[in-house]
C-alpha cells in the first residue's frame, strides 16, 4: 500500500500527539518538558500550515503570519519557563 | 493607488484555483489606456474574508495565551498539579479527532480540485463526523471533572482550562457549521474544479481551529 504525503503528515501528527501523551504520564522535570513542549508546538504548528493547509510559497505574507504565531507561541513556553518570577513581578499590581 | 482599483476592477482575485494559470497581464495595447502591469498580485488561498476571521482568532488566542502565561506565573504550584486531575486520554482523543477531521478536509479540498465532486463530499461528511467527535468527548469530560469536584473554583488552572478550552470549543462550532453549509453545498453541486473558494475557505478555518488546540492540548494535559 502506499502511503501519499498528506496521509504521512497525518501519521507523523498523531504519532507527536501519543508521544505528548506518553510525555505527561512520566512527568519529565521543567526545562526537557518545556523544550519538548515548544518543539512540539513549533514542528506540528509548521506540518499543519504546510501540508494541511498548503501555504508554503502562495503567498507568503499570510505564511509568515501563520508562523510567526507558531513560533511566537514556542518562544513564550520557553520565556514563561525561564522567568516565571520576572514575568510576575511584571505583571502584580501594587 | 493602483489605476485598476480606481477604474473599478478588482485588485485581488478570490480563487487561486482561478488566479494561479493566469498569464501575467500586460495592458499594452494603443487602444488600452492603462499602464503595463508586470505582476499579479499574490493569490490568495481560499477567499480574502476568511483571513480576516483566521487573523482575529490569531490576534484572540495570542491575547488569551499571555493571560495562561501570567496566571501560570502567579500559580505555579496549581499548573503544576493542574494536569494530574485533567484526563489526558480526553485530551489526546480530542486531538486524534481535530487531526483527522483536518487530514478529511484535505482530501476533500484535492477531490474538488480534480472534479470528483461526490469524493470530496463523503470527505467533508467525514470530517464533520469526526469533529463532531470533540464537542461529544468534551461533554463527557466536564462530567467526569464536575464529578471531581473539577469546576472552575477549584484552582486558577482549572479557571485557565475551562476558559480556553471552552472558548476553542466555540470556535469549533462555527467550524461545524461552517462544514455544514459547505456539504450542502457540494451536495448541490455548487462546487467544481475551476470555482471552489468556499470549500477552501471553511477547510482553512478549520486547520486554524487544528493549531489553536495543538496549543492548547500540551498547555493543560501536558506542560507542568
Amino acid at each position: 500500500m502506499k502511503i501519499d504525503r498528506i496521509e504521512r503528515t497525518w501519521l507523523i501528527l498523531v504519532a507527536l500527539t501519543l508521544l505528548a501523551a506518553g510525555l505527561a504520564e512520566s512527568k519529565p522535570p521543567g526545562w526537557p518538558l518545556a523544550l519538548t513542549v515548544a518543539g512540539l508546538i513549533g514542528f506540528k504548528g509548521n506540518l499543519v500550515i504546510d501540508r494541511y493547509m498548503e501555504i508554503t510559497s502562495l503567498n507568503p505574507r499570510i505564511r509568515n503570519v501563520l508562523k510567526g504565531f507558531v513560533i511566537l507561541v514556542a518562544l513564550l513556553v520557553m520565556i514563561s519557563q525561564a522567568i516565571p518570577d520576572s514575568l510576575r513581578s511584571l505583571t502584580t499590581l501594587n | 493607488m493602483d489605476l485598476r482599483t480606481e477604474l473599478g476592477q478588482p485588485r485581488l482575485k478570490a480563487q487561486p484555483s482561478q488566479t494561479r494559470d493566469l498569464p501575467k497581464v500586460t495592458n499594452d495595447s494603443p487602444s488600452n489606456p492603462l499602464p503595463a502591469i508586470s505582476e499579479a498580485p499574490a493569490p490568495i488561498p481560499g477567499n480574502p474574508g476568511i483571513w480576516v476571521g483566521i487573523f482575529c482568532i490569531l490576534a484572540e488566542f495570542l491575547l488569551l495565551f499571555c493571560v495562561y502565561f501570567i496566571t501560570r506565573a502567579h500559580h505555579l504550584n496549581d499548573f503544576a498539579i493542574g494536569p494530574d486531575r485533567l484526563a489526558t486520554s480526553a485530551g489526546v482523543a480530542i486531538t486524534l479527532c481535530l487531526l483527522t477531521s483536518g487530514y478529511a478536509m484535505v482530501k476533500a479540498v484535492h477531490a474538488i480540485r480534480l472534479d470528483q465532486v461526490s469524493q470530496a463530499l463523503h470527505w467533508v461528511l467525514l470530517a464533520i463526523l469526526l469533529g463532531g467527535g470533540y464537542p461529544l468527548i468534551k461533554f463527557f469530560e466536564i462530567q467526569r471533572n464536575l464529578a471531581l469536584g473539577l469546576d472552575e473554583n477549584a484552582s486558577a488552572f482549572y479557571l485557565a482550562y475551562y476558559y480556553l478550552t471552552l472558548n476553542h470549543l466555540v470556535h469549533v462550532f462555527w467550524g461545524l457549521l461552517g462544514l455544514v453549509w459547505v456539504a450542502a453545498r457540494t451536495a448541490m453541486k455548487a462546487y467544481s474544479k475551476d470555482n471552489h473558494a468556499g470549500l477552501e475557505a471553511a477547510a482553512l478555518y478549520w486547520h486554524t481551529t487544528d493549531i489553536i488546540w495543538l496549543v492548547i492540548f500540551p498547555f493543560f494535559y501536558v506542560l507542568r
